[in-house]
């Protein structure tokens, strides 16, 4: 059945029309045309094709027109180039070589099949790229800063770092941030979720394979440490590698050194690992999930990703930067009403900063240009804002009495951890007291001023979420 | 069984309609409706709440894979299976990345995807 959309522009209509029945033939929608002014450029976008057969050019002012308005789109589709384009290349198109892609004619069907695949990725991983926002985590709050000065600190050296923290924390954020700061930027960062990847397939996929070295292995191919020789390496669920995995990664680590699949040449690699995780990996050591030595090669810097919920003061940031990011990248504009970003502070984000960019996403496609109130919300958004007392209460208890009077392995900022606890007992304080001030302070035995005082020094008194009553 | 809600998801109407003719002999699977890109994908997933949404990975004007994140963004999202005309690691591993459920391959698409939904709707009887 047809799926991807190929076109086909061949003013040697015989040729043109025999590629197309070929697509045909191979399950893909072909669209051929003699000439690019039979288009309707304005019903197209670039990307409604994953890659344009190029053969012969009618007119050359009509495929000028075409070439500007294919060239717009950062993302556009790759050119397939046709035998008489190959002797100039990309060049005299405007491309660089990554969107020109020399193709044979007589068409060698396995050949096209893999272009096409390629494209299909190139898509994806472009896409993927543009998702991601460069520069590094966003927001001012004390564990932000934190952030940043442990990925400044780190970068400029080839050390081993192992992230840690919850699901949508930013972990290939952080990742790419050092890999930007690094001496390593000019060499190719290469990511990989080892937790996506069937186990069985793991392996080729990191150390390439041979041809001939399983069922399917039809041609050699190089694994993603061969990709990224000379630059970075991103292994992120690698909690989730197998037992016998560990191992072979435990010995690139130490021997910096490995063989594809079906082959024996010991391959040496220059690549640095930064890998991640979600899961606590010394529960997992003490259930003989994962590989003590490995850990301890892994964790020799290691970075610990804050929770959306113990900076929600970065909230306001974070859609500010994330609207931005929606509109540069055409991808609608929205704006968020106050009421509706108060709503959203009081929320506790167990998707954390993936689960507010897709939200926000969500939103600029849904209500384009327009401004979200908090009733435009999602009703799972506003539930917490309504009850906040049963919501919040628990949430701000169990935190402290887990992380209160236990040293982390890694240590701690003792300063910012007083002032989150400090933080969520006022708010709870608060909440229990509907907002009434002296209430509230009565609660925490604190004179009404100095709670006043503490709630301007952390910006709570500005909060429409907590519905203050300055007097009782 | 319980049957089970699915939106069919795919900008070919041929593709929908040879889904639809085997679907119909089906009795426990029940096409709740269809969309032909992302943006009606997200839009009739929170309309018609189906317990399966069968999405196309690659259409105009919004692909399978930002439709998938987006409706993984609304209250209790459906189970969301991404169909693609290349079935490898990389798309396999894309698709994940996006939260979808799970992948099957759109040149077996009937024999990967019945089993599929017959898990889905003896786990929906059960529970």
């Amino acid at each position: 059945m047809p799926e991807s959309r190929v076109l086909v522009v061949d003013s040697d209509t015989t040729r043109g029309e025999r590629i197309g029945t070929i697509l045909d033939f191979m399950d893909l929608n072909a669209t051929v045309v003699g000439c690019v002014s039979h288009l309707h450029l304005g019903r197209h976008q670039p990307q409604d094709w994953l890659a344009i057969v190029l053969g012969d050019i009618e007119q050359a002012d009509a495929w000028q027109t075409f070439l500007d308005w294919l060239r717009r789109d950062p993302l556009h589709p790759p050119l397939l180039a046709l035998p008489e384009h190959h002797l100039y290349g990309a060049e005299r198109f405007g491309l660089n070589d990554a969107n020109f892609w020399p193709l044979d004619f007589p068409i060698k069907q396995p050949q096209l099949a893999e272009l096409l695949r390629r494209a299909s990725i190139k898509r994806m991983d472009d896409t993927a790229r543009a998702e991601v926002p460069q520069g590094g985590p966003t927001g001012s709050s004390p564990a932000v800063q934190r952030l940043r000065r442990l990925i400044d600190q780190v970068a400029s050296f080839d050390t081993t770092v192992l992230i840690l923290g919850e699901s949508g924390t930013g972990k290939e954020v952080a990742a790419r941030a050092i890999y930007e700061r690094s001496a390593r930027r000019n060499g190719p960062f290469v990511a990989i979720n080892c937790g996506a990847i069937p186990s069985e397939l793991l392996e080729s996929e990191l150390f390439g394979h041979e041809k001939g070295a399983f069922t399917g292995a039809i041609t050699a191919r190089k694994g993603r440490f061969e990709l990224a020789e000379g630059g970075t390496i991103f292994l992120d669920e690698i909690g989730d590698m197998s037992l016998p995995m560990q191992v072979k990664l435990l010995r690139v680590l130490q021997e910096r050194s490995f063989e594809r699949v079906g082959g024996d040449t010991t391959i040496r690699c220059n690549v640095r690992v930064i890998a991640a995780t979600h899961r606590n990996l010394e529960e997992s050591i003490a259930k003989g999930a994962f590989r003590e030595d490995l850990f301890y090669r892994l964790n020799v810097f290691p970075i610990e990703m804050p929770p959306l919920r113990e900076r929600r003061d970065d909230l306001p940031e974070l859609v500010a930067s994330l609207t931005t990011q929606l509109a540069a990248a055409g991808r609608g504009s929205v704006r968020l009403s106050n009421e509706a970003l108060a709503v959203l502070k009081a929320y506790p984000w167990p998707g954390n900063v993936r689960e507010l960019a897709n939200l926000i996403e969500r939103l600029a496609v849904l209500h384009p240009g327009g401004t979200v109130r908090a009733r435009d919300l999602p009703a799972r958004y506003r539930v917490d804002a309504e009850i906040p007392v049963e919501a919040e209460a628990p949430t701000a208890e169990s935190e402290i009495m887990a992380g209160a009077d236990e040293l982390p392995a890694n240590g701690i900022d003792l300063k910012e951890h007083m002032a989150r606890i400090e933080v969520n007992l006022i708010r709870s304080a608060l909440e229990r007291a509907d907002g009434v001030v002296a209430h509230a302070a009565q609660l925490l035995g604190l004179r009404r001023t100095t709670l006043v005082e503490k709630l301007r020094k952390y910006g709570l008194g500005r909060d429409s979420d907590m519905n203050l009553t300055a007097e009782s | 069984m319980t049957p089970i809600n699915v939106l069919l998801v795919d900008d070919h109407d041929g593709f929908i309609n040879a889904a639809l003719r085997h679907f119909r002999n089906v009795p426990w699977i029940v096409v709740a409706g269809r969309a032909s890109n992302g943006l009606e994908a997200i839009a009739r997933t929170e309309e018609l709440r189906p317990d399966v949404v069968l999405m196309d990975l690659a259409m105009p004007e919004m692909g399978g894979l930002q439709a998938t994140r987006l409706i993984k963004a609304q209250t209790d999202p459906p189970y969301i299976v991404i169909a693609s005309h290349f079935d490898d690691v990389e798309h396999r591993e894309h698709a994940a990345r996006a939260g979808a459920d799970a992948f099957i391959s759109k040149l077996n698409y009937v024999q990967e995807v019945m089993p599929l939904l017959a898990r889905l709707a003896g786990e929906q009887s059960h529970a």
